[in-house]
């Protein structure tokens, strides 16, 4: 009987816990060349290490190159490092397949210009919560190195290399760099959760990155995000309400206006990946940006859903590419009526553009008045709404009978040209300081949380689009028409 | 209403009494409601993080329902709406407030309690007494229909026969089709279930961890099954399942809380813990899940199931038979333990063919009561009265 029960272990009762996958018995020579003894288990092949980089290298080709608009012009692709082990072995992917160093052909490479490009976030080590002087000198010291080595590779590769501070996104005059810091560190330090914040790190991340590619004229970024990663994106930004714009974030490509961001390392699940980076004997000198401003103990989202999909992928080790599977049936979609989100950049849903539009034109009716509206009353007005969570909710189950038209700043910036995601983000800033209250203890007035220019200038356009758009809307005609 | 704001709302910066006094002064204006700024506020909203008086929170609670059916245009007037009622306290909620909003806003509903009885001994006819006692108390019609009645088989009996893994597969599918069948008996066109907004959100991400495309798609709807004689809808869809313990608690109704006996869901368990964990961290997240599914748009491409009726009892579904048919089939034939694992419906499809093709028939499994009750069906009823109506046009 208990021979029978174990022979038939699926249909066992299971109780309360699931039951890992039993591994199976890896074959020990490699399925492809039956030679060489193997050293992975790819998907359900078991592989040697040449057939397995060979097949690697040709994935990651055909992800690139499926982008490719026209084969005969050079293709100009800027690579997004962060040093951790995913975009060290893109880069060596990359040079692979041009005919870099110690590959075969070279001319490919006359169709490729690459350069490498790392955001450096070593300023923010002063919001990162670390305890000790010491914690702070190791992680400069770590930084150094990261930055080091990645600057060594790509002179390996022969990709020029770029280092940006993050600071860069308040704009790159070298006179005010320490202001610059300084008004980067305090808006992040206006965010009460990590999750915030790693999630304004990453817009301006992003934000940034695109801005560099424009300037330097690449029209594709490569990201180094593997497979548990993208899955593990698919929930956190399922959890914040991203849902319009989930699938932009996690298939392959995701047009952003003229650049595309390219996820090349879709197919890759982080175990292939770290086998690669061993094999290669590089170095990995990055912390996790999850730990980046773990100063909470219950955790940030990101953190909990990685722990999740972790969890459940050594349950079943179908986890991830289910989910990504999911998300590949998922679409965004994108015309020419598209609006982008004034801080994250993502498209803005049907209804949020209705919003968008109720709002131009009410300002309009009402724009005597706004201008006469002093910031801390605009401001006042602001935190009550986001107390009652009414402002720009799309929701029919809150109660939001008075705001709904009225005009709200938050530093210049209006709500509705911002995406639900990012204005759940900006209910997260702190209460700025009541103006009757001096502080005991200092003179000077405290500095208010201040968001990088972009996202003004992104608001401000946005909406002045749609004020003209409103003035000539009569002499629109839809398709129907 | 305006005198007690301005007394309530003195601020104690304002007050001009000695300091013993404004400090006491500071401490009871501190605490009133952020609504009503006159009570005492006795809880935290888990849905905003207000705090707010208890009247308020009834208030707020019963108006956020009231909108979400008015604006969903759920109910029409006349409609007779079978409340799908366990005992628990979602549906002991539900009927509540569905009596409330009744009375209160006259949508004009013929309100019934439907409670289907699974046959678990220990545990729902423990909860069904707790129904008996709220049909006492809402005066509303109640109507209990057995697993034992419909299918012959009591889930006690179904566990002995399969054990603990795939039962909730089973009792699903069974109640599901039963709540149907019940209303069909009820003579009710509408069943309103209380599925609050915590159970959508662990749907929503149980579907893409499952890969399950065209359940994403369908368990965001609010109304469910329109296509047929029975739309279903979840009035709670926006509801925190916080809130509704809530409710229940304050207003001291009288609601069964024990867990099914048999229902160690582990993969649904995974999904509930991190939706708790995620919920510590930012209470809105359940919304913002269903915001995003909301908003998510698929490939056109994706073929949705054509629905059609059941071979067997003409419940609707999109093979040949149902899958309720298909398990009744197993659980008769001693099989239904592997069943599940070797994709039987398939294997039953291509068996029947083969038995058609050779002029045999196929073997009725289904017990004979199954078709006696409810559904003879409403579905093949509507379809042979279009039929009929659509030729006597024809004709005439």
């Amino acid at each position: 009987m208990t021979d029978n029960n174990q022979l038939t272990c699926n249909t066992e009762d299971a109780g309360d816990n699931l039951i890992p996958t039993p591994k199976k018995a890896v074959k020990k020579t490699c399925v492809r060349c039956k030679e060489k003894p193997s050293i992975i288990l790819f998907r359900t092949d078991p592989m040697c290490w040449d057939c397995y980089h060979e097949m690697i290298i040709k994935k990651f080709k055909l992800n690139v190159t499926r982008f490719r608009d026209n084969k005969k012009d050079v293709e100009r692709l800027m690579l997004a490092v962060s040093g951790g082990v995913s975009s060290r072995v893109m880069m060596d992917l990359v040079s692979h397949f041009i005919g870099g160093n110690g590959s075969k052909g070279t001319k490919a490479k006359l169709f490729f210009k690459v350069c490498v490009v790392h955001i450096n976030i070593s300023c923010l080590d002063q919001v990162s919560g670390r305890a000790t002087e010491q914690d702070h000198l190791d992680h400069a010291q770590r930084q150094a190195n990261l930055v080091r080595s990645l600057e060594e590779a790509a002179q390996q590769y022969e990709f020029p290399f770029y280092n940006i501070p993050l600071e860069n996104i308040y704009g790159c005059d070298e006179s005010n760099k320490k202001e610059r810091q300084q008004m980067l560190i305090d808006s992040f330090t206006q965010f009460t959760s990590s999750t915030s914040k790693e999630d304004i790190l990453e817009h301006f991340r992003n934000q940034l990155l695109f801005e560099t590619a424009h300037s330097l004229g690449f029209n594709k970024i490569l990201f180094g995000t593997s497979s548990n990663r993208l899955a593990t994106r698919l929930l956190s930004s399922t959890s914040k309400g991203r849902g319009y714009n989930v699938p932009n974030e996690t298939n392959m490509v995701d047009q952003h206006k003229d650049i595309r961001f390219i996820q090349p390392m879709r197919d890759f699940l982080l175990k292939e990946i770290h086998i690669y980076h061993r094999k290669m004997s590089f170095i990995d000198y990055t912390n996790h940006n999850v730990l980046l401003f773990n100063n909470n103990s219950k955790g940030s989202i990101n953190a909990l859903c990685e722990k999740f999909i972790n969890h459940l992928q050594d349950i079943s080790n179908q986890t991830i590419h289910t989910l990504l599977r999911s998300v590949d049936k998922l679409v965004s979609p994108i015309d020419e009526n598209s609006v982008s989100c004034s801080i994250c950049c993502a498209n803005l849903s049907e209804q949020e553009i209705k919003q968008l539009e109720q709002y131009s034109l009410a300002l309009k009716s009402s724009s005597s008045s706004s201008t006469t509206t002093s910031t801390s009353s605009c401001k006042s007005s602001c935190n009550n709404c986001s107390a009652s969570s009414s402002c720009c909710s799309t929701n029919n189950n809150n109660n939001n009978n008075n705001n709904n038209n009225s005009i709200q700043l938050t530093n210049n910036i209006h709500k509705p040209t911002l995406c639900y995601s990012c204005n759940q983000l900006l209910r997260d800033v702190k209460q700025p300081p009541v103006l009757t209250v001096v502080p005991s203890d200092s003179t000077t007035t405290p500095t208010p949380p201040t968001l990088p220019i972009y996202v003004q200038k992104n608001s401000t356009v946005l909406l002045k689009s749609y004020q003209l758009r409103n003035e000539i809307k009569d002499f629109l005609l839809d398709d129907d028409e | 209403m305006d005198n007690n704001n301005n007394n309530g709302g003195t601020t104690p910066t304002t007050t001009t009494t000695t300091t013993t006094t404004s400090t006491t002064t500071t401490k009871r204006v501190a605490k009133l409601c952020e609504l009503c700024k006159v009570q005492r506020p006795v809880l935290k909203r888990p849905k905003t993080g207000q705090m707010i008086c208890k009247e308020c929170f009834y208030q707020i609670f019963e108006d956020e329902i009231h909108n979400t059916i008015i604006s969903n245009n759920l109910f029409q007037r006349g409609d007779r709406v079978a409340i799908g009622a366990s005992g628990g306290k979602d549906s002991t909620v539900l009927a509540e407030i569905m009596t409330t909003l009744n009375k209160r806003h006259d949508y004009g509903l013929d309100l019934f309690l439907l409670s289907i009885d699974e046959g678990i001994t220990g545990y729902r006819d423990d909860s069904l007494e707790t129904v008996k006692r709220n049909q006492q108390q809402y005066q509303i019609p109640l109507k209990i229909l057995s697993y034992k009645e419909l299918y012959n088989w009591t889930m006690d009996e179904i566990v002995a026969e399969i054990g603990l893994k795939n039962n909730c597969t089973f009792c699903g599918v069974f109640r599901r089709q039963a709540l149907d069948r019940g209303a069909v008996l009820l003579g009710a066109n509408k069943i309103v279930t209380g599925h609050n907004a915590d159970d959508i959100a662990e749907t929503v991400l149980m579907n893409l961890l499952r890969g399950d495309i065209p359940r994403l798609q369908r368990c965001i709807n609010i109304v469910t099954g329109s296509e047929g004689a029975l739309p279903r809808s979840k009035p709670f869809k926006y509801t925190y399942q916080k809130e509704i313990v809530m409710y229940a608690y304050f207003k001291k109704l009288d609601y069964f809380t024990t867990e099914c006996i048999y229902a160690p869901n582990a993969y649904r368990g995974h999904a509930r813990d991190f939706l708790k964990d995620l919920e510590a961290v930012r209470p809105s997240i359940i919304i913002d899940i269903i915001q995003s599914a909301e908003n998510f748009h698929f490939r056109d491409e994706i073929k949705m199931p054509v629905q059609r009726n059941c071979n067997l009892c003409g419940y609707i579904c999109s093979n040949e038979i149902c899958m309720a048919c298909d398990f009744l089939k197993n659980l008769n034939s001693g099989k239904a333990k592997y069943a599940l694992n070797s994709n039987s419906l398939k294997n039953y499809n291509k068996s029947s063919n083969n038995n058609n093709d050779n002029g045999t028939t196929i073997p009725d499994t289904t017990p004979t009561n199954i078709s006696a009750i409810g559904f003879d069906h409403p579905l093949q009823q509507q379809q042979q009265q279009q039929q009929q109506s659509s030729s006597t046009t024809s004709n005439s």
